[in-house]
């Protein structure tokens, strides 16, 4: 009998409990979420985390916030923001969050996603800042992190040093990979910090890395001046209008969320991230009077390139290829390490009034010798010299429903044939044509001499460059669990490509119908379909004609909040591709998530199980992986095998975590694993990160 | 060499693109919504969907054209009418394509039904006319079209439309036939400013084809449209204005990334209910 009442009081304490959520997860949900748009290896997520996390702790107040934060937190559309904003000049200051409601365009979901990082308060907060309040309310973060190698390498063969000297097949260094980072910071205030990393297959504390770790970073930065809004010394970044002039970090591509088209520039961060060739070092200064904004920036590091001697004017060295791994491993790295020095200075001055902001940028860009890549057919109008200017403007203005944005820019630099000055444009909109349904639009217009190395703007290739396209998207709810999200792109490429030996074109499209009853459960249906022209591999005469490549993914995704400590997620991919001399092919991947985050166990624990089966590299399939904090990990899964991993995070001692993970990968149907100086003999190809943060 | 050139594109086009030989769809809204218009109820639902006609609860008439990728051989010209009787619509319609050397052109008649206020039905027949002066004459056939539309919710509806059930054939040569259409589709509004449609039609010759479609009207009278249609690719846009509620000017193009544009426009009288 009492046993019985105990069980029952404990069933119903179980169903009543509520779905209360710790910070990391909940941040972690929205960086999936985020996370969820990218389909590529290289993902940096380190700025939205970082973003998030404050504003966590230090939610943004609905009251006094001009939209510029809730742009930062990445989970709303710049016509929210407005509606936000303009309900409240227009009604008065927000009681409760709740009034969001009562918006045209906000709903309970946006709410829930935005409720932690947010807050309705008819205080201002006070934002001045004392020395003594900066060193006792500042936070202190260090991490360690240590990825050893798995399995041997080719590249890490014991050879004589006779062979290695002329050999670029092996590496100097081991096969581990150490990262550490310390960083100070008030707020959002200032920020002081330095990241280490040595790469695998670098040295450490000997031959070319006589410093130590290959790559070091460190940033001193304040914000929240009134007239000097920031100022970053060391490491930077730097966002300017639509990223087609200049933007020094990572931008969203073509997702399935329409509000993405639009890039909300943050005009300077600290740097705090890894990537050895996409920032700015030396110093730049945001200031601010009255409507105005003037950002500053200038930055001098050196590059990794291949210096070539020119025989007839002995003493003239040109570039001849920039490497931007950031590897130095071989003979062949670390024989281009620090090549070139490139120097940046630029200028962003805005003018905003209410809803409407606009730009004018102009950055320059030089080398201190010649660059001057091979001469292709294809890279014909690239730049080549040692001196290069851009020019843009940049607009943005939201007016009732609609946004409108867009940005034009030139490119001037000093080749001899004075061939390389194009423009770019990009212009955009974004509509909602009711609260439930919403509606973009984005044209872009770039020429084939139109050169900026920093950019980030909308587009189907890579850069922002020798494309045209008109791309529409929409996200719909309907009044049931239903929801759509779509979108469909128009592309040409109007001058030859690398594999692309004639003008090209093709189109993307994807629709993805949305199933979600509850807050604990979701199925979604995603299909995209994908054709560009490339070279033929088969075919007869001189010419190499171009064929279409037709790409479809299907993807089903269930996931399931079972109760406040299991997550359950299950993913089907598939993938099939199709050209004349390729055939068909076609790849597919099974994946099973579980994550179990009991509330308050300091461990939890993310497991995955995953079988995939694809007939080529062509039709490998990416999928988001959990990882240590600060671990960005979006693998390709590809040829025929297992995939499992298990992450630990245990927190200890108040103020540590350690993460823990290891995967794997088992392949079927390899003996040997990749090639050249990765190859890996055996069918095991495995991963192992450790991880320890300390905050105080 | 020019007119043999324009000839084979003008016999590619026609042949893959435009016209499956019975059936080219028309009226610039439609158009403009990339043709996913099954469920959509105005006078040129006389050439999508007999059925939705059993909504008309006032008179209509409509002309309309269009131009193909700009080439002066692929024009069309259409017409169509409707009426509603104390039970039932009857409705006319015609459409004319094509040139001198080679013209094609139907014209028919139809009625609608409302069975329930969930329910309408349609049936029309059609008579085509297929003219290739040079050397081959002249055929006439006759065809028959059927359709039905059902409301889900006051605001959801699902239509379906078939061209030429009848399989007619054009000529015992080749078993020849006029191209067969299907049509299913659905739409949903999501308030008196928005309408959201999408379609998926089969046409016997060729590759399934997925439709969509939105009309917004930011005031009134005055509505903006946009589609997008696969198999081949095509991407619309049309404006629509309405002068004293019951003249419709509907303008639009539509786009092909290999072709080009389509510019269509049509002019609708609608008496207002």
């Amino acid at each position: 009998m009492t046993r019985a009442a105990i069980v029952i009081i404990f069933l119903l304490g179980w169903t009543f409990q509520s779905f209360a959520q710790d910070k990391s997860e909940i941040i972690q949900q929205r960086i999936e979420f985020i996370s969820e748009l990218y389909q590529s290896e290289e993902i940096d997520l380190t700025t939205f985390l970082e973003q998030l996390s404050y504003y966590y702790e230090h939610p943004i107040n609905l009251n006094f916030t001009e939209g510029t934060e809730l742009e930062e937190l990445g989970l709303l559309t710049s016509i929210q923001i407005s509606d936000l904003v303009l309900h409240r000049k227009l009604f008065g200051k927000y009681i409760t969050i709740y009034e969001l409601q009562s918006l045209s365009y906000w709903d309970l979901e946006t709410i829930e996603l935005v409720r932690p990082f947010v807050k309705v308060d008819d205080k201002l907060d006070n934002i001045h800042i004392t020395f003594k309040e900066a060193l006792e309310q500042g936070k202190f973060e260090t991490f360690l992190r240590y990825q050893p190698m798995m399995e041997h390498k080719q590249a890490y063969d014991n050879v004589p040093d006779s062979v290695q000297a002329i050999s670029n097949n092996y590496y100097y260094g081991n096969g581990d990979r150490y990262y550490s980072r310390f960083r100070y910071t008030y707020k959002t205030n200032i920020s002081v910090g330095v990241t280490a990393e040595k790469d695998a297959g670098e040295q450490f504390f000997k031959g070319a890395q006589k410093k130590g770790f290959d790559f070091y970073s460190a940033h001193v930065f304040f914000k929240g001046g009134k007239y000097i809004r920031s100022v970053a010394l060391g490491d930077y970044q730097v966002q300017i209008g639509q990223g087609i002039t200049f933007w020094s970090s990572y931008a969203f591509g073509k997702t399935q969320d329409i509000a993405t088209a639009k890039r909300t520039a943050i005009p300077l961060k600290a740097y705090t991230s890894v990537d050895e060739s996409r920032f700015m070092r030396g110093v730049a200064v945001d200031l601010a009077y009255k409507r105005f904004g003037a950002l500053l920036f200038a930055s001098s590091k050196k590059v990794d390139a291949s210096t070539v001697a020119d025989s007839i004017y002995n003493d003239l060295e040109f570039i001849s290829t920039l490497d931007l791994s950031g590897l130095h491993r071989t003979n062949r790295e670390i024989s281009k390490m620090n090549g070139l020095r490139e120097n940046i200075a630029g200028a962003n001055l805005t003018y905003h009034q209410g809803l409407f902001k606009a730009g004018l940028s102009g950055v320059y860009q030089g080398y201190d010798k010649p660059y001057l890549k091979d001469m292709k057919i294809y890279n014909q109008f690239d730049f080549r010299g040692q001196h290069h200017l851009n020019f843009g403007m940049d607009y943005s203005y939201n007016y009732k429903n609609v946004a409108i944005f867009g940005e034009v820019s030139k490119a001037y630099n000093d080749n001899l044939s004075g061939m390389n000055s194009g423009w770019a444009m990009m212009h955009g909109a974004l509509i909602s044509l009711d609260s439930r349904m919403s509606f973009g639009l984005v044209y872009r217009d770039y020429q084939r001499d139109y050169y900026s190395f920093y950019n980030a703007g909308f587009s189907e290739g890579s850069n922002t460059q020798n494309e045209r396209g008109l791309y529409a998207g929409f996200k719909m709810k309907f009044k049931t669990a239903w929801s759509m999200n779509g979108y469909v792109d128009l592309f040409k490429f109007p001058w030859l490509k690398y594999g692309v030996d004639a003008p090209s074109q093709g189109h993307e499209f994807l629709i993805q119908p949305i199933y979600k009853p509850n807050k604990i459960f979701e199925i979604y249906f995603r299909f995209r379909q994908q054709v560009r022209e490339n070279n033929a591999s088969n075919y007869a005469g001189a010419v190499t004609p171009i064929e279409p490549n037709l790409q479809r993914n299907y993807r089903f995704n269930l996931s399931y909040v079972i109760n406040e400590a299991f997550t359950f997620k299950s993913r089907f991919e598939m993938v099939t591709i199709q050209s004349d001399s390729k055939g068909f092919q076609k790849g597919m991947i099974f994946t099973q998530d579980l994550l179990w985050k009991p509330k308050s166990s300091p461990i939890d624990l993310a497991l995955r199980y995953a079988l995939f089966d694809t007939d080529s590299y062509d039709t490998r399939l990416y999928s988001f992986e959990n990882n240590a904090l600060y671990v960005f990990a979006v693998p390709a899964y590809y040829y025929q095998g297992s995939r499992a991993y298990l992450l630990v995070r245990y927190s200890f001692l108040r103020h540590c975590d350690l993460w823990v993970r290891y995967g794997v990968f088992l392949y079927n149907n390899r003996s040997v694993i990749s090639s050249g100086a990765e190859q890996i003999n055996g069918s095991r190809k495995s991963d192992l990160v450790l991880q320890l943060r300390i905050t105080f | 060499m020019k007119i043999r050139l324009l000839v084979s594109i003008v016999g590619l086009v026609s042949s893959s693109f435009v016209f499956g030989q019975g059936w080219q769809p028309v009226g610039s809204r439609s158009r403009s919504m990339a043709d996913a218009s099954v469920t959509l109820t105005d006078v040129w639902s006389y050439h999508h969907n007999p059925a939705a006609l059993a909504k008309m609860e006032k008179w209509g008439i409509g002309i309309a054209y269009e131009n193909r990728f700009l080439l002066k051989e692929l024009q069309s010209q259409s017409f169509s009418v409707a009426v509603p009787l104390k039970k039932g619509v009857v409705s006319a319609g015609m459409q004319s394509f094509g040139y001198t050397q080679f013209r094609s052109m139907k014209v028919g008649m139809g009625y609608s039904l409302k069975l329930s206020e969930l329910f309408c039905l349609g049936v029309q027949m059609n008579m085509h006319q297929l003219r290739l002066p040079q050397g081959y004459g002249v055929s006439w056939n006759a065809t028959g079209e059927a359709g039905l539309l059902a409301q889900i919710t006051p605001v959801w509806n699902v239509g379906f439309a078939v061209v030429n059930f009848t399989r007619t054939k054009l000529s015992d040569y080749q078993e020849d036939r006029l191209t067969t259409v299907m049509r299913l589709g659905t739409s949903y509004r999501f308030s008196k400013k928005l309408l959201v449609a999408g379609e998926a039609e089969k046409n016997i010759d060729y590759p399934i084809r997925a439709k969509a479609g939105i009309e917004y009207l930011p005031a009134d009278k005055f509505a903006i449209r946009t589609g997008f249609a696969t198999s081949p690719i095509e991407m619309n846009v049309g404006f629509g204005y309405a002068f004293k509620n019951q003249f419709l000017l509907d303008f639009g193009t539509a786009y092909n990334q290999k072709l080009g544009w389509s510019p269509n426009v049509s002019f609708t009288y609608q008496l207002k209910k």
